[in-house]
């Protein structure tokens, strides 16, 4: 057991910090996006859904420009079936029904995105100054909403279609008239909530002003929430038009919605089922694809999923 | 708090109902001016704004919510009553089909949670989700009345119906029409029920119930479900509310001669007596709904009792 312990004074002689190999980075450094993006990437049904959204949204800008006939009649041939010039068949005016499909994609899914966006933008700013300012703003504000909140949306809404005149931009103004409270109670929360955080009391220590925490702590840290939810509205604003369209006042015909062409097809029940079938596949699908990518992505971008 | 929200829903209504263009009287034939003014003064149209408001908050506070505008001699009352009743009974069937189905089906899921069981579940769960209920109604009316009859002709040579599609005349009629309804609410209370179970499952207190001899049935009825289903009370308001609104077009699909049928076709008609009645009245009972459900989750909860200046 006796072993000699070499001791030499070079033992004692300080290693040389290595400071190529402290500054190195091994891992590559992850923003927050990335990470979300590397966690998408891993749910399978997450990123099919994605292609097929953007294939979906490909279709709706591209489409209608490659044939634009959807609202010319050609009265020869009304309710052809599905054949190889009217690849979805034609409707009772012999409008193209194809067309009128791509057509509707692109009026569906621009009403979808617009009121999504247009209801998150007045919830937060509704939410935020709420919630930023609390105190008897704050007060004010969501006795305002408590009460805007008890009031079925969808009859206010069915009021304001037949007030205002009908259209698309209408519809769109309507629907997201109706629908931001929630989003701006939602803000509120959060924001009441990173405002009373430590990291914000730092910030306001070491003397940030209030843009600066708006735009380094307030956004960055409700972002997700924002996104997540928006991808959540677009398919019940889709579906909200289609429910419209279907009791006569969504978007008029010769205009093509999917919501319209569906209750088109219905009315020809049990004729012509290629009318009703073909759009209500096109609902479903995209409803579909647009609930299981929000599922997808509030599982990427919640942070306390991060591992 | 609700009778604000009740008397801002009628304001709101009142107000918005006057600024649209077109009135009930405009037919397909031009009526003569003296006529036109008749049937103004007889329906107090050719008063100002502010007074008719005046007006209709009196007799409203006198539950008088006036004649209907378009069907001759029809007080707005009757029509509720004579249609109302119908809508409730879809309304409740779908109801109680789509929340007890939703969380039967959600307790499944989370009990055989990662099995084929939960899969089965949670893919019918997005499915409804994801398919507008009056396209799951004019399906289901597709396939049970049509494809099925027709095939039956075309093998057995007989008319035969499995189920009626439309009109309401019995039980049977009400099955289609109450599966479409309730279609989106069950698959909404059983994603619901599913996450709200997986996360009771894992909790402390189901283990002691577990190690002190209980059979799995007693855990599952009076632990986990107990528990769970707090968050599927919160929902019931809302819930109600899509189904309400899903009879203005189940009705239509359907033909079904309830109160949905007659909103949709009073907006489209400038009927503004009947718009304001049934709207009011929709409004009403919603936020009645709601404060009932307040109240259940008060039951179902232990944990919160309203006490006095919390409400």
């Amino acid at each position: 057991m006796e072993s000699t312990i070499n001791i030499t004074p070079a033992s004692f002689e300080r290693v040389p910090k290595d400071l190529v190999a402290a500054q190195s980075i091994l891992r590559p450094s992850l923003t927050y996006w990335k990470d979300a993006w590397r966690r998408l990437k891993k749910n399978k049904i997450s990123m099919f859904c994605m292609a097929f959204l953007i294939f979906m949204g490909t279709l709706a800008i591209l489409g209608p420009m490659v044939f634009p006939n959807y609202s010319s009649n050609n009265l020869e041939k009304t309710y052809s079936k599905p054949d190889s010039v009217n690849w979805f068949g034609t409707d009772d005016l012999g409008r193209d029904q194809f067309a009128r499909t791509l057509r509707g994609a692109r009026i569906s899914l621009f009403i979808g995105l617009t009121s999504a966006m247009i209801t998150v933008l007045i919830g937060i700013l509704y939410g935020g100054i709420s919630g930023y300012f609390s105190g008897w703003i704050d007060d004010i504000m969501m006795r305002v909403v408590d009460v805007l909140i008890t009031i079925p949306d969808m009859i206010i809404l069915i009021l304001l279609l037949v007030v205002l005149k009908p259209g698309v931009g209408t519809l769109i103004l309507a629907m997201s008239i109706t629908s931001w409270t929630g989003m701006a109670r939602l803000i509120r929360g959060q924001v009441l909530q990173i405002k009373e955080s430590d990291f914000v009391l730092v910030s306001k220590i070491i003397g940030s002003s209030s843009m600066r925490i708006i735009i380094k702590h307030l956004i960055p840290n409700t972002i997700g929430i924002i996104i997540v939810r928006l991808m959540m509205l677009i398919p019940a604003f889709i579906f909200e038009e289609a429910f419209l369209s279907y009791i006569g006042l969504g978007v008029r015909v010769p205009e093509a919605s999917w919501g319209n062409l569906a209750e088109a097809g219905a009315l020809q029940f049990p004729n012509n089922l290629y009318m009703f079938f073909i759009p209500a596949a096109f609902i479903g699908t995209t409803m579909l694809a647009f609930n299981l990518f929000g599922d997808g992505l509030r599982d990427a971008l919640d942070p306390k999923m991060r591992k | 708090m609700s009778i604000v929200t009740v008397f801002v829903v009628i304001t709101l209504t009142f107000f918005l109902m006057n600024l649209m263009p077109g009135d009930p009287f405009i037919g397909n034939k031009a009526i003569p001016k003296a006529i036109k003014a008749n049937l103004y003064a007889k329906y107090g149209l050719d008063k100002p704004l502010g007074i008719r408001y005046l007006k209709y908050l009196g007799n409203l506070a006198q539950g008088d919510l006036g004649m209907s505008m378009t069907y001759k001699n029809q007080e707005v009352i009757g029509v509720i009553k004579q249609a109302f009743p119908v809508s409730a009974d879809l309304g409740i069937r779908s109801l109680i089909f789509g929340v007890l189905g939703g969380l039967l089906l959600g307790t499944i899921a989370a009990l055989n949670h990662n099995r084929p069981w939960d899969t089965g579940a949670t893919v019918l769960a997005i499915l409804g989700v994801s398919i507008p209920g009056f396209l799951i109604g004019t399906m289901v009316q597709y396939v049970l009345g049509f494809l099925f009859s027709n095939a039956v002709r075309e093998i057995f040579h007989t008319d035969f119906q499995l189920i009626p599609i439309a009109r309401w005349e019995g039980f049977k009629y009400t099955i289609l029409p109450a599966f479409a309804l309730g279609f989106g609410s069950l698959a909404t209370t059983s994603r619901l029920m599913r996450t709200s179970m997986l996360d009771v499952l894992h909790q402390d207190y189901i283990k002691t119930a577990k190690s002190k001899g209980l059979t799995p049935f007693q855990v599952t009825l009076k632990h986990s479900i107990r528990n769970a289903i707090l968050p599927v009370v919160t929902i019931l308001g809302p819930l109600t509310a899509g189904i309400m609104t899903g009879t203005f077009v189940i009705e239509r699909i359907f033909a079904i001669p309830g109160l949905g049928r007659f909103f949709v076709q009073s907006v489209q008609m400038y009927d503004y007596t009947m718009i304001m009645g049934l709207t009011l009245f929709f409004a009403t009972f919603l936020i009645f709904m709601n404060f009932l459900v307040d109240i259940a989750y008060g039951l179902v909860d232990p944990r919160i009792r309203l006490g006095k200046g919390a409400a």
